[in-house]
């Protein structure tokens, strides 16, 4: 397999392209970006790199501080949710009868198929306030007064005296829906792919000694799990962090998050050393996440490597 | 075997769809011994082993704990521990809080734990390694983890799936010994699954012999190999050389007087009443012994000659109480204390014969292919039902 190093002319053959195609799409804008970062607008169309740290201590405005605060908290809530309700359905997938488990997983991988924009459009459908999930609820509403009624507590108004539609879009709620039903099929498949290769007789020990499911399932499953989940984690939560589009259109501009003002520096706000300073930011929270998790890793491998 | 057994399975089947993994299993258990489940992969023993703890649920028949019924019993709360094949040692627990987990389980006090957690390490020899994860250990040291994890509970029945087969050959034989023992310290029942017959033979009180999720024989090591009741059992015990029965005449008013059996390759024998198995008066009339049944004969019975041991030697015969066939010197392997001899026949199987290793040193100076005599005493012979006897 290392042949290739005594050819370096095959070598280089193969490697150019891409290295080319990563030099000149990826690491060249990031240097345009980079250099931006530390520049200051000279005039309307034309920014001057003058080393200049101004637009790395404005991140520090407490605006900004909160615009990151949200966005922070909001991308960790949507991360949260998505582990605990993707754990079950992971498991569940995970224990399904063979033929079912690809049926299962095509549904889980569906939503891919369809354009994110297309997707969060109907979103807006069924979340406003008039929209379907309103309405569903609406129909619960009734439903539960007329028993109330039916079993003669109707008068009492336990329910309030008629039905208050739930306001999802432009509340911080309504982006962390949004961010879920977008994340949830990245946070299920790396959870489904640690329990699928987990051998099932952990558990059967662990009901043998005496536990039950659910000790089985916290002392014995979830920590086998643990490394699908980390990965589901900062899988989900790295994006999460950079999300676009479910703020937009969902949080109708009332929820932003770093992308949203972002963005707006780059158009409207035509203040493109800040925005490019902020998206290198969010660049190094990145770093950060996936330094610690290799360092988790390589502690973990130390640990076991130091065998007997 | 008065005592009131302590596990007790009657009529136990179970069907996977329409197959059947286990056909109408009965059999007892005695308090304190070790019982081995013995038969070929595919046969039905850990199915059995998963019903008895409880993993699968039995279509049909009955399983009683000291008179009880068990079937209504989860898993976890059933006074019965499992060893798994693999092991099963919680990989992201060190030993201590592996043998302590099923403690906890019961909510034991905590002081009680830790003393109990000190002694069952001790038993199996692990008390420098509590610290210790499981990826730092050696497959021997996890198994041994295994049976302290499942001995400190104190279970009523011990269950082992395969325990020595994850073992490289001089570990297994090592820890066969070792497992005995601990049994006899402890003096909780065993049952001890394996496919290996020469393991379930160096453990077990008494063995299940198993085929095809049907029980052919439940024994104790010498009388499964001195009296297995069919050919399939015998073959699988020990090594059996099989000759078809095309006719034999038994005096029916005197079951002691000397059977006369002619198979195609022997002639015609006279052999004592004993060598054949109960079964075959139990079950099978006479009548239905040509065809369905075999004279068999170990390789530790059979004699090796150079010269005929008879004069009318070119031919196969067999004299009155001693069989004889002619063939041709094959490989001999030495096995040290003795030696495994190779008679090559024509138009069947070669025989092999055990012998000394100064026997199998004269045969060798005579040379590949030379002519050769085995024969035997019919006292040792067997005769045997051929195949599986109905149900
Ligand atoms: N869950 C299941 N579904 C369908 N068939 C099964 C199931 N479990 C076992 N079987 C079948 O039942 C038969 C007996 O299986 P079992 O695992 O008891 O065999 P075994 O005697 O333990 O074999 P081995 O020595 O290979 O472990 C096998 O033919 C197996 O394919
Ligand atoms: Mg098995």
């Amino acid at each position: 397999m290392d042949s290739y190093k005594q050819k370096p002319l095959a070598f280089l053959s193969f490697g150019i392209p891409s290295i080319a195609w990563l030099l000149l799409f990826f690491m060249l804008p990031l240097a345009i970006i980079f250099m931006y970062s530390f520049g200051e607008n000279v005039s309307v169309v034309e920014v001057k790199t003058t080393w200049t740290l101004d637009n790395y201590a404005r991140i520090f405005q407490p605006e900004i501080m909160t615009l990151l605060w949200r966005t922070l908290w909001i991308a960790l809530l949507a991360t949260v949710i998505c582990i605990v309700v993707g754990l079950p359905v992971a498991l569940v997938i995970a224990t399904a009868a063979p033929w079912a488990k690809a049926w299962l997983l095509l549904l889980i991988m569906l939503p891919f198929w369809t354009n994110l924009l297309i997707r969060t459009y109907s979103l807006l459908n069924i979340l406003g306030t008039r929209g379907r999930l309103n309405e569903f609820l609406g129909w619960l509403w009734h439903k539960a007064n007329d028993f109330l009624v039916f079993i003669g507590a109707g008068d009492l108004g336990l329910l309030g005296t008629k039905f208050v539609a739930f306001k999802f879009l432009g509340t911080p709620g309504g982006v962390v829906l949004g961010i879920v039903y977008v994340s949830l099929p990245f946070a299920i498949l790396p959870i489904y792919s640690s329990l699928e290769r987990m051998d099932t007789s952990y558990l059967e020990a662990s009901m043998d000694l005496g536990a039950g499911q659910l000790q089985t399932f916290f002392r014995i499953l979830v920590p086998l799990a643990l490394p699908g989940i980390l990965t589901a984690f900062l899988i989900t939560f790295i994006p999460a962090l950079g999300q676009f589009l479910t703020p937009e259109l969902l949080g109708r501009g009332q929820v932003d998050m770093v992308a949203n003002v972002i963005q707006r520096q780059f158009k409207g706000a035509n203040d493109w050393p800040f925005g490019s300073a902020l998206s290198l930011m969010l660049l190094y929270i990145t770093f950060i996440l996936l330094a610690l998790r290799a360092f988790a890793d390589a502690a973990r491998s130390r640990r076991e490597s130091r065998a007997l | 075997m008065s005592e009131a057994p302590i596990v007790s399975i009657k009529n136990l089947s179970k069907y996977f769809g329409r197959f059947a993994a286990l056909e109408n299993v009965s059999l007892d258990i005695q308090a304190g011994e070790i019982f081995a489940l013995l038969g070929p992969s595919g046969c039905g023993k850990s199915t059995l082993l998963r019903i008895i703890s409880g993993f699968e649920t039995p279509s049909e028949g009955e399983l009683l704990l000291d008179g009880e019924d068990l079937i209504p019993l989860k898993p976890n709360k059933r006074p019965i521990n499992m060893v798994f094949q693999s092991y099963a040692v919680f990989p992201h627990m060190s030993v201590e809080d592996n043998v302590a987990y099923g403690l906890k389980m019961e909510a034991v006090a905590s002081k009680d734990i830790k003393q109990r957690v000190a002694e069952s390490l001790a038993q199996v020899h692990l008390t420098d390694f509590s610290h210790r994860k499981p990826h730092q250990l050696s497959g021997g040291q996890r198994q041994r983890v295994a049976l302290a994890r499942v001995l400190v509970k104190k279970p009523r029945l011990l269950l082992l799936d395969e325990p020595l087969s994850a073992l490289d050959a001089k570990l297994r034989d090592a820890m066969r010994l070792e497992l005995v023992k601990l049994q006899e310290a402890v003096g909780i029942t065993f049952v001890i699954v394996t496919h290996d017959q020469s393991e379930a033979m160096a453990m077990a009180d008494r063995i299940a012999v198993l085929s095809e999720g049907k029980l052919r024989q439940v024994a104790t090591p010498a009388e499964l190999y001195q009296r297995p009741v069919d050919a399939f059992v015998a073959d699988f015990v020990g090594t059996i050389h099989a000759f078809d029965v095309v006719s034999v005449s038994i005096s029916e008013s005197d079951i002691n007087k000397p059977l006369t059996i002619t198979t195609n390759e022997l002639g015609e024998l006279v052999c004592p009443p004993s060598i054949a198995a109960d079964s075959i008066f139990i079950d099978q009339g006479v009548s239905q012994l040509a065809g369905q049944s075999v004279l068999a004969v170990r390789p530790e019975h059979i004699e090796l000659h150079l010269e005929a041991p008879h004069n009318n030697a070119a031919i196969n015969q067999s004299s009155h109480g001693r069989a004889q066939l002619m063939g041709r010197l094959g490989d001999i392997a030495f096995q040290g204390q003795h030696s495994i001899v190779e008679v090559m026949l024509d138009g069947r199987d070669s025989l092999t014969a055990i012998v000394s290793n100064t026997v199998a040193q004269t045969l060798h100076q005579s040379g590949h292919g030379s002519p050769i005599w085995a024969s035997w005493s019919t006292a040792n012979m067997l005769l045997l039902p051929n195949h599986a006897l109905p149900a």
